[in-house]
């Protein structure tokens, strides 16, 4: 049997197949690997492809009633007003205003998370997901974004809770850990600016 | 399938590198774009005769492979790919082969325009590496290590979280 090398194209249909982690290390594969793993073309690829192939579940919470949540199918770095919204018509309904949107992808939210949080507050008057996210992976420790954000188990509760939401690049599982509880007035304070857009997650399965 | 009174064509003859001969039918054919291609081109044109399409670059056992995946799939629709009963057939029929035989089917799904087996296997090939070392991947893929020990250190310090 010919055990000939995989043509490129091949090999980018498998890498971009893998996990993060894998990815990473596969990076010291060969020179070839590498330069192919951190092109910009792969790494465009490979951002594509997570909505298909590395799923968690998001959970978002809507601030005001019944506004439909929406995620991001395409954006333009150069031009971010032309920014295509879909709605998701899926959410089965926990209670009046918060839906459980599963298979939603923590990469179709990135444009969001890379905007400031007044931009990214006019284009996504709809979205409203628990915790502020200002800056995309500015605290991408040990193969993990972090998020802080706000962690509210019920939508009436007078009491609520700092926390930061972890994403795994591993294990591709959302983690939430918890900070010393507020009184929820103080989480809808302007200053505090933490009702804007927010994510909470729950673990992937 | 039983012969068409129709008069497009029923079957086609597709012939591997080593120059053995395989009867195919349209149906199963289909499965590749490569021979659909064919096929309707013969159409187009209005030949009767039974077509002979050379591949010269599929050996006759992974062209077994290929229409054994093909004949499969034929008995299924195009939306039935999420067919519980398909998946583990799938996953049974590359579980068999090892690295080489994978990479060749792999090939020759991309050679044939057989995207759904060409998905498959690349799918199939990603979930049996991810959590292979690099040395592992060196072997199968067949690749020369060409970082200095240097150099090789300062990758895997950069993104020592996956390491772990």
């Amino acid at each position: 049997m010919n055990s000939k090398s995989l043509p490129d194209e091949i090999e980018v249909e498998i890498l971009v197949r893998l996990p993060v982690k894998s990815i990473q290390q596969f990076k010291s594969v060969c020179k070839r690997w590498l330069s192919l793993i951190e092109s910009p073309s792969f790494i465009c690829r490979y951002n594509q492809n997570s909505s298909r192939f590395r799923r968690g579940k998001l959970f978002c919470y809507g601030i005001e009633p019944i506004a439909k949540p929406r995620l991001i199918k395409s954006y333009d770095h150069n031009n971010p007003t032309e920014r295509i919204m879909e709605d998701l018509d899926l959410p089965p309904f926990i209670d009046d205003n918060s839906w459980v949107l599963e298979g939603a992808d923590i990469h179709q939210l990135d444009p969001i998370v890379e905007r400031d949080t007044e931009k990214a507050l006019q284009f996504d008057t709809d979205l409203h997901i628990i915790g502020h996210v200002n800056e995309y992976c500015n605290n991408f420790i040990n193969g993990t974004c972090h998020w802080s954000c706000t962690i509210r188990e019920e939508p009436h509760h007078t009491v609520s809770e700092y926390g930061i939401l972890a994403f795994g690049m591993v294990d591709h599982s959302f983690k939430v850990m918890r900070g010393p509880p507020i009184p929820v007035t103080n989480i809808y304070n302007k200053d505090l600016c933490l009702d804007t857009h927010s994510v909470w997650g729950l673990p992937s399965e | 399938m039983a012969s068409s009174s129709s008069s497009s064509l029923s079957r086609v003859v597709v012939k591997s590198s080593d120059n053995n001969l395989f009867v195919v039918n349209k149906k199963v054919a289909s499965q590749s774009q490569l021979l659909k291609q064919c096929i309707d081109n013969m159409e187009e044109k209005g030949t009767n005769d039974v077509i002979l399409i050379p591949l010269s670059n599929v050996t006759s056992n992974i062209l077994t492979l290929v229409l054994e995946y093909c004949e499969k799939h034929a008995d299924f629709a195009d939306d039935d790919n999420n067919n519980q009963e398909l998946k583990q057939w799938d996953h049974e029929f590359l579980k068999k082969f090892d690295y080489a035989t994978l990479n060749s089917l792999t090939m020759a799904a991309d050679y044939m325009v057989t995207k759904s087996l060409l998905n498959l296997c690349c799918q199939f090939i990603a979930d049996s590496i991810k959590d292979l070392t690099v040395q592992q991947i060196r072997q199968i893929f067949d690749i020369k290590n060409d970082f200095t020990p240097q150099e090789e250190a300062d990758i895997k310090n950069e993104n020592a979280w996956a390491f772990r």
